[in-house]
């Protein structure tokens, strides 16, 4: 006895569809898949501030209230003290760099804010100092002031990281009570970009 | 049916690319940074030096014939006679030879340069007659290696002393002597 068997295979016309959709929904995955991995491959722009070297006022001997004044080209202008061999005056460096986080090669306009703050007064044992009358070579701010913000701009950048470094100098003044003392103030740099256009 | 489908692929599209590109907006913000230095400056203690006791020769006995000479050291060392000078004093503090004292102050555990004249010559009172003093020379009590310098121990002082040699001609009349010179200190 035979019997046979028939059947037949019934596919609804929304999951043809879908079937037949597979390809284009595949390709839209790896196009996505693409754009994710690109994203993180590009990370976000950003600033870093680099430390380059130490605003230093040197080695100076102070009877009563005195002050030294070390421009931003290392000029130093001494009032009521009596400079020593020892330690260099010179201008602090800092360095401001811009990373616009992939490798487009757009020439790009990048404005940043720039801000140097520093406590106005300390005491080291016998000693008070003040640090105030921030001068720098950066063009337009020849002269700024603890807290004050200042324009960096980087112009033509080309590169991926693009940087500018300045030289920061500003004025100390000592009064000594008794005592000696090695004086350190704590000067920070903060950067933020304000701007950033395609040329 | 066909048409609504490649709608719907067209939508999905239109997510997916939305869903993806919403990070690269995000990716546009402000972001700073920030970076700590330091200025710095090292105040020293002006150094000071006071007259603690006067070089003396003290009381100088010379036959009048022939050059004699004295010699105080900075050392400490016992004054030396000379040709015919001999000690005419007899044991009073206030006619013995000494070298001079200054009190030196001022940063612990700096060096300092002393700089004092290498001649100078002692006028009599009575006489105005003048008698050279030469080979002044200076030493500190903390010690250096170096002629000139002296050593500021952990407290920032330290002592200095100077001595010289007192040259006396031939036939020089009895008379009080005296000499000022000026000691100056720095640091090295």
């Amino acid at each position: 006895m035979v019997r046979s068997l028939s059947f037949q295979l019934k596919i609804p016309v929304k999951s043809a569809i879908l079937y037949r959709a597979l390809p284009i929904v595949f390709a839209a995955g790896l196009a996505a898949a693409a754009l994710v991995a690109d994203a993180a491959m590009a990370k976000p722009q950003e600033v870093r501030v680099r430390t380059q070297g130490k605003l230093s006022f040197g080695t100076f001997m102070v009877f009563g209230k005195g002050s030294r004044a070390v421009s931003a080209a290392g000029a130093v202008a001494d009032t009521a003290i009596v400079a020593l061999d020892g330690s260099v005056p010179r201008p602090a460096r800092f360095t401001i760099e811009y990373d616009r986080g992939n490798e487009s090669k757009q020439t790009l306009e990048v404005i940043i804010e720039v801000v140097i703050s520093a406590p106005s007064a300390m005491r080291v044992g016998g000693v008070d100092a003040r640090l105030s009358a921030f001068e720098t070579d950066l063009p337009g701010n020849a002269r700024v002031a603890s807290g004050e913000a200042m324009t960096v701009r980087l112009t033509d950048c080309r590169a991926r990281v693009c940087s500018r470094t300045f030289n920061v100098g500003g004025r100390l003044d000592v009064t000594r009570r008794f005592s000696g003392a090695k004086v350190e103030i704590p000067i920070n740099v903060d950067a933020r970009i304000v701007a950033r256009d395609r040329l | 049916m066909t048409g609504t489908g490649r709608i719907g692929h067209l939508r999905l599209a239109l997510l997916v690319c939305a869903i993806f590109g919403l990070p690269a907006t995000a990716a546009e913000a402000q972001p700073g940074g920030q970076a700590a230095g330091r200025a710095e400056a090292e105040v020293v203690v002006p150094i000071n030096v006071v007259q603690l006791s006067d070089l003396s020769f003290g009381s100088i006995a010379a036959n009048g014939f022939g050059e004699a000479s004295v010699k105080v050291a900075a050392n400490g060392s016992p004054p030396r006679y000379v040709h015919t000078a001999r000690s005419g004093c007899s044991g009073q503090s206030e006619c013995l030879p000494h070298r001079a004292s200054f009190g030196v102050s001022g940063e612990a555990n700096r060096d300092y340069r002393v700089a004092v004249p290498s001649a100078v010559m002692a006028v009599g009172a009575r006489t105005g007659v003048g008698l050279p003093v030469v080979d002044i020379e200076v030493r500190g009590q903390n010690g250096s290696s170096a002629i000139g310098v002296g050593r500021l121990d952990n407290a920032g002082r330290d002592t200095l002393f100077v001595g010289g040699t007192l040259r006396v001609p031939g036939g020089t009349r009895p008379d009080i002597f005296r000499a000022e010179f000026s000691v100056i200190v720095t640091y090295d």
